[in-house]
């Protein structure tokens, strides 16, 4: 079976990075405007990507099921608020006063109000399933600076383990009911939970040995060997992130969000040098990875733009009137840039 | 230079007042292959951490003597420095991956060594081509077969090319054809790459062509020698080295090859098969049942009935459905398809605390059932449920676990763990039995115990399945052999049939001698003179 992402390893396809502009480009959209227009080209085109890709192994399966879900919430969310939001100028049936909460007038702006949310939810939730489809959770843990290599190993262990974990509860489970034990409230989990924990200890140690074994942070622990180094590693990003969540929590949030950058920048900069795990196949960038990144680039600038640049309209707002809403062609075509991973990813 | 020497190694376990190991002196010269053999808990896991340091560094605990691993003394350097030159399999493949891709997996070692990415290219296709499994790289580590995981965890080890490469019971888990698989690449590494190999395991049927030197662990014994001086002595031997001792045969073979030009064809006596024991009641019954797993089918349309008295072994590859048979002949999966029946009565709509009562499952992983302080404690729990006294210091001792009886469950090795999950179970004494994988992780000796103990437990009018890959134990325990590939039943005959017809599973009796012998005892049987003839042939010259 080939796959997209075995045409990854060859370099000839859309790589992480290119996926992540893509990504960032179309949550510009739902995070700049509610024009249904434009959110309905948007949701189009991301609606394409994603059932351009193949969508074979477990995680897409997973990613699937995490689709389905979430654009039924969203749906529903759609039914929840003609209910209960009871302004606008355009009624077309009442429900008696006395009825609470839902009691009053349904709206057709309410109406649209809801379908233009959901519209903005499924868009995101789609755009995030078509991205973890088409690229490997290994490439994107390579994406991170090498100082974060670490934290990028922990999030690869967390995920193999929950799959396996999963799967020792319902042995666990299994083996429990078939010695006649049954599960009726909290007091006996004590019947999963120690097993549990048995085999989690036990496989987080034969994990951490098979760490040591292979050398991980073998080199990054050569460079800590100086112990005040190894606390200026940690205490001053550690410190700069206190102050950033202070001056946010104070409502200082330019400060805040310095503070922020701050924290990150001294993350990086003091992160061991010799720690830098070497990465195995650097991001190629072959011409669809360029024409997907080039396209996103493009379609979000366009979009942020419209307004300062243009004096073009986003905004657009169901309440008070429903009106019809602007339509400006360069707006509508940046987003069927979005469209370009369903052509190019497919190579 | 020795590619390790061990020197008056010592080594306790923290907070544990026995030493595992005492006074241990062993050279392993470079390009040999060592094969570690001695009972479960001997000591054999914690000799092999020994060689890359993970003992002291990572377990702490008492250490004497010195270890001196290509050069490098392990007290001195730490695991991470032996990453390049040693290379460690442990003995759960599933449970020592990092990543979620064969590939990422295999160069995830190099990464951390600072590899060039070019180095690292030509590495991985390197490592990928010795194994054989290319067309295994860009697959999920979870959807992986127990064989393809193992040669990956093989791969993963290799990939740094290191000089000594130490697997710890690499092909426990395995079905015969996957454990050839994954001996044959070994062989070949130690063959045309001089790679020096240290490994450990119970199936010695398996290795023994392979091993140059074999080294014993045991209680207070360390004995070191070249195979054929240590066949001679050790108790435990697979049967066609027992077979030789037996005949006197020299050397003692260790391949079917070996031992065929000691066998004439036309000198024994063909197998009398014994008539099948005298069978009770059906017990269970498995009438066309078929389960999905989503879109897999894994049990087909099966069909068979135990009956009292009877040992049944359910063999077949790994993920052939042997699991799943017994899964729902314990109600713990429900048929797609067809009926499960106990003692005649349908058990669909029964729940599984109630189908307990005359039943008892074992899982493959006994861990996933033993959750009590201590052994005694765990045979206690299912008797309470039922209110029922037992007596299980004698079913402890039966099985071999009584000094183990007041330790805790995770304290004991695998192979004491199996048997203490088996005696959780028989203790309640359930007319149905089964036992998914009983033999994993124990010696020869311990499973002509496990044996018997199935035996005699049939023998008192009940049923019990075994799923195993372990050929000889189906021929020394069972009646009957259910054959399943696919998850269909191709096969349910007396093992002289089954196991006779099946180049995967025959025995090592069967293939040396064809459709005469199954067991040892058939082999010698056929292959030992009959006293009645040997004196006729001596009369008439007298």
């Amino acid at each position: 079976m080939t796959s997209r992402r075995d045409a990854a390893v060859a370099g000839d396809a859309v790589n992480a990075a290119a996926w992540m502009a893509w990504f960032a480009a179309v949550a510009v959209v739902p995070l700049t405007t509610r024009n249904p227009l434009y959110l309905a080209l948007a949701l189009t085109s991301v609606l394409a990507v994603y059932l351009s890709l193949p969508r074979l192994d477990g995680a897409a399966r997973a990613w699937r099921l995490f689709v389905v879900v979430g654009s039924s919430l969203a749906l529903l969310s759609v039914g929840f608020n003609l209910l209960t939001v009871h302004a606008g100028d355009r009624p077309f049936a009442w429900l008696p006063d006395r009825l609470p909460v839902v009691g009053g007038p349904l709206t057709f702006n309410a109406l649209a109000y809801g379908l233009l949310s959901a519209a903005a939810i499924s868009t995101l939730l789609i755009a995030a399933a078509a991205f973890n489809t088409a690229v490997r959770q290994g490439d994107l843990i390579r994406l991170l600076p090498g100082g974060f290599a670490s934290l990028g190993v922990a999030g690869s262990i967390a995920v193999t383990t929950i799959p396996q974990t999963i799967a020792s509860a319902r042995d666990i489970y299994d083996a429990q009911r078939a010695r006649g034990k049954q599960f009726r409230g909290v007091r006996d989990a004590r019947g999963i939970l120690v097993p549990l924990l048995g085999t989690s200890m036990e496989r987080a140690l034969t994990l951490s040995e098979a760490l040591e074994t292979r050398g991980f942070g073998a080199s990054a622990m050569a460079a800590q060997t100086h112990p005040r180094r190894r606390l200026h590693v940690i205490a001053i990003p550690a410190g700069l992130l206190v102050v950033a969540l202070l001056l946010l929590g104070g409502g200082r949030v330019a400060l805040g969000l310095g503070a922020l950058a701050a924290a990150v920048a001294a993350a990086l900069a003091l992160a061991p040098r010799r720690g830098r795990r070497i990465r195995y196949r650097p991001l190629v960038w072959s011409r669809p990875s360029m024409v997907v990144a080039a396209t996103a680039f493009v379609s979000a600038l366009n979009l942020l733009l419209a307004q300062p640049a243009r004096g073009a309209t986003l905004a657009y707002d169901t309440f008070p009137r429903l009106d019809a809403p602007p339509f400006d062609p360069f707006i509508g075509l940046g987003l069927l840039l979005l469209l370009a991973p369903a052509w190019w990813g497919r190579r | 230079m020795i590619a390790a020497r061990v020197d008056d190694l010592s080594y306790s376990f923290p907070d544990s007042a026995n030493a595992v190991l005492r006074h241990v002196c062993w050279n392993v010269e470079p390009g040999s292959t060592t094969l570690v053999v001695g009972p479960s808990g001997s000591g054999k896991s914690t000799l092999l951490r020994c060689l890359n340091g993970l003992i002291p560094h990572f377990h702490g605990g008492r250490f004497g003597g010195n270890v001196v691993v290509l050069g490098a003394n392990t007290r001195e350097r730490s695991p991470r420095d032996f990453a390049h030159s040693v290379g460690v399999v442990f003995q759960d493949p599933e449970s020592q991956f990092i990543t979620d891709r064969v590939e990422d997996e295999i160069v995830f070692g190099m990464e951390n060594l600072g590899f060039e990415p070019r180095a690292m290219r030509l590495r991985l296709e390197e490592t990928l081509d010795l194994l054989g499994i290319h067309h295994l790289r860009g697959r999920e580590v979870a959807t992986l077969s127990g064989g393809e995981r193992q040669r990956v965890a093989i791969a993963v080890a290799l990939a740094t090319r290191p000089e000594l490469l130490v697997l710890d019971e690499p092909t426990s888990q395995l079905d015969p054809l996957a454990a050839h698989d994954v001996l044959a690449a070994v062989e070949h590494l130690n063959r045309d790459l001089g790679l020096t190999i240290v490994l450990s395991e119970h199936r010695l049927d398996r290795v023994l062509p392979f091993a140059g030197r074999i080294v014993e662990v045991a209680r207070d014994v360390f004995r070191e020698s070249d195979t054929q001086t240590a066949l001679q002595a050790m108790a435990d031997v697979p049967p066609l080295v027992a077979l030789g001792r037996e005949l006197g045969w020299d050397p003692l073979p260790v391949t079917i090859r070996d031992a065929r030009r000691f066998v004439d064809a036309s000198s024994s006596h063909p197998l009398t098969e014994p008539d099948p024991p005298a069978t009770g009641d059906a017990l269970l019954t498995v009438d066309g049942v078929s389960h999905r797993y989503g879109d897999a089918t894994a049990v087909r349309d099966v069909s068979f009935t135990g009956r009292a008295g009877e040992v049944v072994a359910l063999i077949g590859r790994n993920g052939s459905g042997k699991t799943t048979l017994l899964k729902l002949s314990m109600g713990l999966l429900r048929p797609t398809r067809g009926r499960v029946l106990h003692a005649g009565g349908d058990i669909a709509r029964l729940p599984v605390h109630d189908i307990a009562r005359d039943a008892g499952y074992v899982p493959q992983h006994p861990t996933t059932l033993l959750h009590q302080e201590s052994v005694l404690e765990e045979l206690a729990f299912g008797p309470r449920l039922r209110g029922i006294q037992t007596d299980a210091s004698g079913l402890l001792a039966r099985l071999g676990i009584a000094e183990h009886a007041d330790r805790h469950p995770l304290d004991l090795s695998g192979g004491e763990r199996q048997r203490a999950a088996l005696a959780a179970i028989a203790i309640s004494e359930p007319s149905i039995l089964l036992l998914d994988e009983p033999t994993r992780g124990l010696p020869a000796a311990d499973k002509r115990a496990l044996a018997r103990f199935v035996r005699d437990y049939a023998s008192e009018g009940r049923l019990v399945i075994v799923a195993t890959h372990d050929v000889e134990f189906v021929a020394t325990a069972a009646d009957r052999v259910l054959l399943l590939a696919e998850g269909e039943l191709v096969a349910d005959d007396r093992p002289a049939s089954v196991l006779g017809g099946s180049l995967a599973f025959a025995t090592q009796m069967n293939r040396l001698l064809g459709g005469r012998a199954l067991t040892l005892d058939d082999a010698l049987a056929a292959l030992r003179p009959p006293i009645h003839a040997a004196s006729n042939d001596v009369t008439p010259t007298a």
